[in-house]
This record gives C-alpha cells, structure tokens and sequence, in this order.
C-alpha cells in the first residue's frame, strides 16, 4: 500500500473484545472523509472484525499488509 | 419526543413483561440489590422505578393492551423524562440482582432489554454496541472471504506456539469437518491460546470457529439480529457435524447458547449439545482426561461469579473445581453465588466509550468485597468482566490480576 498515506494510525495490538472495532469507530472519526486511517492489529479475530465492521458501515477497506506478525489495515472514511 | 419509543415498547411488549409490570407494587425489596443505584443514589436506577417510569410512559393516551389499563398514573414528557428513561435503560448491567431480591422474582433484564431496543429507534444512545451488532452480523454474510486469510493468521499462531511450547504435533484446526467439539472464541489470541493448549493435552477433536460468540445486538435487544448472528455459528456446527459447540469466556454468549439456542434454533440442533468452555473443561479434569499441579497459585486467590454464567444460567461449581484443582487458598466472595455483586460492566457498557465513568463508579461494590477477601488474583469466567475488573483494579490503585478459568488450568496443565 505504498500509494496510500494515512491521516491516522491506531495501533490495536492486542487490545480485548471488542475493543479493536470500538477504536477503530471512534478513530475514523477523527479522519477527514475521504482520508485513510491505518490500523495494526494482530490477533486473528480482530482482522476478521475489522473487515465486517467496514462492510457493514459502508468504510472502504483499501487494502491489507502485513509484516514481522502485524497485520495493517487501510480504512477509507466515505461519509 | 419519546414517540417512537413508547410505539415501539406498545409493539414489542411481550406477556412476561405485562406481567411484570402489573405485578410490580414498589415494595422496594430490590431497591438496595442494585450496584448502580447503592453507587449512585440516583432513583433512575431502583428497579421498580425503571419499571414505573416505562409504565407511565406507556399510559400516555391509553395503552389498548388490556393487562396495563388499570394503570392510570400517566407521565409527562419532558427533558427530564427523557434524562430519567436514559439512566433507567442504559445504566444497568442486566445482572438479574434485583430479581433474586424481589419477592416475585420480576425480571428487570427483559424489561431493560426491551427498553432499549425501543430508544434506538428513538436515536438514544448506545449506538457503538448496536454498530458492533451490525458487524457482527456482516461477518456472517463475507465469511468466505475472510475465511483464507483467517486460517492463514491462526497456522502462524499455531507454529509460534509449537515452538513456544516445544509441542511440535500441537494443532490448532480450523473449519474441521468430523470434530466432535466446535470451540467457538471471542476475539483475540487470548482466547485460543490456552484451550489449544488443554485441548492437545485432552486429546480432543476439536475445531475452532470462523465465528466469535460476541453478540452485541443482544445487548440493546435486537433479538432478529442477535438471532442471526447465533444462526451462523448453528449453521456451521451443522455442515462440520459436530457433536458440541463450546463458547468461550463470554458471558452474555453463553447465556444465548444454554437459555435463547432451545427457543431459537429448536431441532436444528438436535443431537448438538451446548455448553461453556468452563464445563467442558471441567468435564476433562473430572474425567482425568488433563492433568494439573496442584498448588500452581499459592496467593490469595477469589472467584467473580459472572451474571450471565451464574445467576443466569447456574454455572456455579464447574469453575470452582478448576480453581480448587490449581489453588491452595480459595476465598469465596460474600455475598456470593446467585447473590454475588455484579462487577458493573455487563450489559454492553465495555464497549461504550461514555460510559466508563459509569461503570467504574457502579463497580465499587464488587471492588469492596473483593477487598475484603484480601485476594491477589482475581479469576473469572466472562470477557465483560475481565475488562471491567482490569479497569477497577486500575482505577482504584489495587494490583490485581485478572485472571479466566481456564487460564488457571492452561497455567498449570501437565503436558
């Protein structure tokens, strides 16, 4: 995701449920809309979550990395 | 104003909570059984004032429901009505307290669960929980997508662990058809770690879920919503053919599974058997299937009975077995068992930005009687709760540890 710069970084490293989806909701507020917020995260569950709460608040998902065990999400705030 | 609230509470009121509104006569029994209102002193928070103040707004230009329409006394409509049915319907954990004190045993969940249902429709509050809910419902419909890239992230866990562990042939399956119990997680490492651990050393054949047990829309009483959301996991217990779905440490999970799954799914899930991961567990140690060292935790140590696992569903003994089975010195919890204190974070507030101070504050009577047994750790059997006995511990200065049930067991387990 090299052509992406985001606005925000939240680091949701091993953060308890559902604490991943609950940060990433209130971080994306603090995105302009058609900015991009970075998520890390690790666990498992916490990736999957991720992607169902963007398809269910219309967020655009742009894309995932991942590296040395850290999964990064770029979210692209649409409204 | 309160317009689509009391329409939808004349919509969706069932006969249980007619009855329990009609048989409520203040007596004031529960009036103290609340951790929020012994916290607050705030009427909002009696029981049985809940209840009155949903009854009076029901009243409103006569109810036409039958069974309400001897109650005359109707409410006004105003700001402070709007401040009060707030308080009433969000600030409360859903614990059930108040209802072993009542000398009827009136069920103030079900009114509050209801309740709350209504004031989304009214944009009241709680919007992050229902926000979670319509996650987890999603992730029901994109699971196949995500499926690939989940099983990829649980083979580097598995890998890490074997290492860790020295236990080269651990496995950790995923979406494994013929296992015999499909272990269904909350969301974290923390939950699959130590039961891939007790199930290699069980023998089990097990598979974890591509599901998580979290049902949030149960939490503000979107019961079609939390239905489908428990429909996806029956499904998938269904097309693996296994014999038992086990959830997690999760307390309003679990209380669905064993009370709402029988209702709900009736003979889809003939020949399934369901339980908390605490019982299986439990099972496994009963039948000498894991072994443990004794004496692994030699401090001080108390067990929080979690609402929805005790008082709601009568899951008392499973977990003091385990501790019994690690620990040399058990300190129960007065009052305990179905009168235990609920720890004030229940009933979707963890995931309420907002709320933290509330809670917080309603959590001081679980903070005293923790304190008065002198325990060090403090072992639990719900995620809820886990979270919110970390941020007392924190906020109050006392350097607990906050430990799960099977936590203790995957501590101190023989491989």
């Amino acid at each position: 995701m090299a052509d992406v710069s985001p606005e925000k970084t939240l680091d949701a490293r091993g953060l308890k449920c559902p604490m991943p989806v609950v940060k990433t909701s209130q971080e994306i507020k603090n995105v302009s809309v058609g900015g991009v917020l970075e998520v890390l995260a690790t666990d498992p569950g916490s990736v999957a979550d991720i992607q169902a709460w963007c398809k269910s608040t219309g967020n655009e998902l742009l894309g995932m990395e991942k590296g040395d065990g850290v999964f990064k999400f770029y979210i692209r705030r649409v409204k | 104003m309160l317009t689509k609230f009391i329409e939808t509470m004349r919509q969706r009121i069932s006969r249980p909570l007619q009855y329990y509104a009609d048989i409520c006569v203040r007596c004031g029994a529960c009036v103290e059984a609340c951790h929020f209102y012994v916290a607050s002193g705030n009427p909002a928070h009696i029981p049985a004032y809940r209840m009155m103040l949903v009854k009076k707004l029901l009243q409103q230009g006569g109810n036409g429901r039958g069974i309400l329409d001897w109650y005359r006394e109707t409410g006004r409509i105003d700001d402070q009505t709007v401040t009060e049915i707030r308080h009433a319907l969000w600030e409360c954990t859903g614990c059930r307290r108040c209802a072993v004190f009542c000398p009827f045993h009136l069920d103030t969940g079900l009114l509050v669960n209801t309740g709350r249902y209504a004031l989304l429709q009214e944009g009241l509050g709680m919007e992050m929980t229902a926000e979670i809910g319509n996650a987890e419902l999603s992730k029901g419909e994109i699971v196949d997508a995500l499926k690939e890239f989940y099983v990829e992230q649980v083979r580097e866990l598995e890998g890490r662990l074997r290492e860790e562990w020295g236990v080269p042939d651990l496995r950790i399956p995923v979406d494994q058809a013929g296992a015999r119990v499909l272990y269904v997680p909350v969301v974290g490492e923390h939950a699959i770690i130590p039961l891939a651990k007790i199930f290699h050393a069980a023998k089990e054949n097990w598979t974890l879920s591509l599901f998580t047990a979290t049902n949030h829309s149960y939490f503000v009483g979107d019961i079609p919503k939390a239905k489908q959301v428990a429909h996806w996991i029956v499904d998938e217990a269904r097309r693996l053919g296994v014999q038992v779905i086990a959830y997690a440490e999760c307390g309003h999970a679990t209380r669905t599974l064993l009370q709402y799954f029988d209702h709900w799914f009736g003979e889809e899930l003939a020949g399934i058997q369901r339980m908390s991961v605490v019982q299986l567990v439990a099972q496994y140690l009963a039948e000498g299937r894991i072994r443990v060292r004794p004496g692994t935790f030699t401090m001080p140590l108390t067990y929080h009975d979690p609402c929805n696992l005790g008082r709601n569903a009568g899951i008392y003994e499973e977990p003091r077995a385990l501790i019994r089975a690690v620990a040399t010195d058990f300190r129960e919890l007065t009052p305990g068992r179905e009168l235990n204190w609920c720890c004030g974070g229940g009933g979707g507030m963890i995931a309420e930005p907002d709320m933290l101070e509330v809670r917080i504050k309603a959590g001081r009577p679980k903070v005293e009687q923790i304190q008065r047994t002198g325990a060090r750790v403090v072992v639990t059997a719900c995620e809820n709760c886990k979270t919110q006995l970390a941020d007392l511990s924190e906020r109050y200065g006392l350097g607990w540890e906050i430990k799960g049930a099977v936590d203790i067991v995957a501590d101190a387990l023989v491989m």
